[in-house]
């Protein structure tokens, strides 16, 4: 059977064509943001109190000019959904590219190395999982925060953030990279480089790790959705982005208090667009697992 | 021989992963809380201060202090609350009957829903109802779990009126120390919506997990001859078939039991549930130092303990589980 390319089983599938349409749309929208939305909602003299409150377009009370609403500041819902989604994204891509640089480069250790470095590689790992990376995050940025004073965290805050969530996660990676580099290594490719004398760094990075990096990406994948709900959990939790700079989590936590009395639409139209995002990933995800079918060493 | 050798390696590796949180724990009290200025406050002058400080022992060497911190942590001491101005260990145990049995009526949830629609899902992979379920499965992985509160918040107690969106309303008092919410139709009605959004974290997760192990059980030999014997579909699924899937499951149960602990802050939170999670995020923001070190410590301590029984569980469910992996 003649093996199809990607763009050939993606052409024919409408269920992948429709999420990565969506997806596409909301990354576009996301990273375009500060020229495709009305406002700029870090900006505090382009917003005016008297629009506070207001319901969306399409219900009664609700004006064209604000599509989605306003908030109780009178920001526009639209703008600060649309900015704070590339936060969101910001955020949990690089919080992603720490994991994979982390994972990779202490599984590939494991594997190389071996012996007493493995094991100690693996264990930490071991205990890591078993501890829960969300304690783990909330717990060290409930530590960081109190180290600093207020305004220096608010300023630091992203960084901090990215770093927690970028080491949190690096022992999934670092357990697939380890057992394929075992698996990998017993193949004959391997053994025939080694006979022509290659060395074994080389062997490691040119001859092994391309093999491993489908696996990877597949999990990468799916880690940047966990990523995005990380991130608004904690901003949620007010451990994470400042008010200045509201993430989808910060938005749809302060929105929370509203929908007592009625005014749905401050948290639940940040929490639309967070939960579309992270499903279309999420499908993406799976999709990418089946196509790709890694030989996931486990 | 090897459960002697299961249980030393165990406690082993127990004291060590406890001696590391108590030491993160102690450095960052060491670092952050100065008890002096918590105990007297501003008005004292600094000769004053110095006299506390040498009889407190706060002037000794680190290691000193932190031996000194073990074994106060070991008989339960684990310092005073900024905040609560009572025995961190104190306050915690107060709220630890609160965040269990949330996690209790969460587990219940899962294990009575996930089972049977797992299951279901396994057998007829391409019935309408399986295909809702999994897509339902991916929209509820997708889903922060303190959005699943704010959606049940605001479905049922604001639009209908029905439930509640807070606290854990009459309690009983058990025993003179555990405030049970089970035994009171008003606590029972409070604990229903918390315990959903909490248990909506990890149903997907079983749901996908129960039907994939079955799956591959339902295509195995045994299944087939047990089906030519003629014994009953719900025989064989329930009894034969499902005894297979439960060990890799209990290994992620106990996993996931542990992360729940940790998704009860977000539930806490939501549903301001007067458990640990609610308590810790308060902590935070009144940087109550000993109590946030003492969350620390406890919620390791329960991690442990919890990984721990799941072993001794999986043991007593699949005897041939080797218990000290061997090496490469």
């Amino acid at each position: 059977m003649k093996e199809r390319t990607f763009f050939e089983v993606a052409r024919n599938d409408y269920q992948f064509l429709i999420t990565a349409s969506i997806l596409i749309l909301w990354l576009g929208g996301a990273f375009l943001a500060p020229w495709l939305v009305p406002q700029n909602p870090y900006d505090l003299t382009s917003f005016d109190i008297l629009d506070s409150e207001l319901p969306p377009a399409w219900i009664e009370g609700g004006t064209r000019q604000f599509l989605f609403g306003t908030d109780p500041q009178g920001r526009d819902i639209l703008s600060t959904v649309f900015y704070g989604m590339r936060l969101s994204l910001i955020i949990s891509i690089s919080a992603v590219m720490i994991q994979l640089m982390l994972g990779t480069f202490l599984g590939l250790m494991a594997g190389y190395l071996g012996g007493r470095w493995d094991s100690f590689i693996m264990r930490t790992a071991d205990v890591q999982l078993s501890l829960s990376t969300l304690m783990l995050t909330i717990i060290t940025l409930a530590i960081i925060k109190n180290f600093f004073a207020q305004e220096v965290y608010d300023r630091l805050a992203i960084y901090m953030i990215i770093m927690v969530i970028g080491v949190a996660e690096w022992p999934q990676y670092a357990r697939v990279v380890r057992s394929g580099v075992l698996v990998e290594r017993e193949k004959e490719y391997v053994a025939a480089a080694r006979v022509v004398g290659v060395s074994p760094r080389i062997i490691l990075f040119k001859h092994i790790f391309p093999n491993l990096i489908s696996p990877l990406l597949v999990i990468a994948t799916v880690q940047v959705a966990n990523a995005i709900i990380s991130e608004a959990a904690l901003s949620f939790l007010g451990l994470g982005m400042p008010p200045t700079q509201p993430s989808l989590g910060l938005l749809i936590s302060r929105g929370f208090e509203y929908i007592f009395s009625g005014a749905w639409w401050i948290t639940f139209i940040p929490s639309f667009f967070l939960v579309v995002l992270i499903v279309t990933i999420n499908i993406l995800g799976g999709w990418f697992e089946d196509y790709f079918n890694p030989k996931l060493y486990k | 021989m090897v459960v002697l050798s299961f249980f030393l390696k165990r406690s082993y590796q127990f004291i060590i992963v406890m001696l590391v949180i108590s030491f993160i724990g102690f450095s960052i009290q060491d670092a952050l809380g100065d008890p002096i200025h918590q105990l007297v406050g501003e008005s004292v002058g600094l000769a004053e201060r110095e006299k506390l400080r040498e009889k407190l022992g706060l002037n000794d060497p680190f290691l000193t202090q932190y031996v000194r911190f073990v074994k106060n942590a070991l008989t339960g001491d684990l310092g005073t609350s900024y905040f609560f101005k009572k025995p961190v260990m104190a306050v915690i145990l107060d709220r630890f009957p609160a965040t269990l049995e949330l996690t209790l009526a969460a587990s219940f949830i899962v294990i009575f829903l996930s089972i049977p629609l797992g299951i279901y899902c396994a057998v007829y992979p391409k019935h309408v109802l399986a295909r809702t379920i999994m897509t339902f499965s991916i929209i509820g992985i997708s889903m922060p779990v303190f959005l699943t509160g704010i959606l049940l918040i605001y479905i049922f107690p604001v639009q209908l009126g029905l439930l509640y969106s807070f606290g854990r309303g009459e309690t009983l008092m058990l025993f003179g120390f555990w405030e049970t919410n089970f035994l009171t139709q008003d606590g029972l009605l409070h604990i229903i919506l918390p315990a959903i959004s909490l248990a909506s974290i990890m149903l997907p997760l079983f749901i996908r997990l129960i039907r994939g192990r079955m799956v591959e059980v339902l295509s195995e030999e045994y299944i087939h001859f047990a089906k030519a014997r003629g014994l009953t579909k719900n025989r064989i699924l329930y009894v034969h078939a499902f005894r297979n899937t439960l060990i890799p499951i209990v290994s992620v149960a106990g996993v996931q039991f542990a992360t729940m602990i940790a998704y009860t802050i977000l539930t806490e939170t939501v549903f301001q549930w007067p458990g640990m999670g609610f308590m810790f995020i308060e902590a935070v923001t009144h940087s109550d130092i000993p109590l946030i070190v003492a969350y620390l410590v406890f919620v390791g301590f329960v991690f442990m303990v919890t990984n721990t029984v799941v072993d001794i569980l999986y043991l007593m469910i699949d005897p041939t589980v080797q218990l000290v992996k061997q090496k490469f």
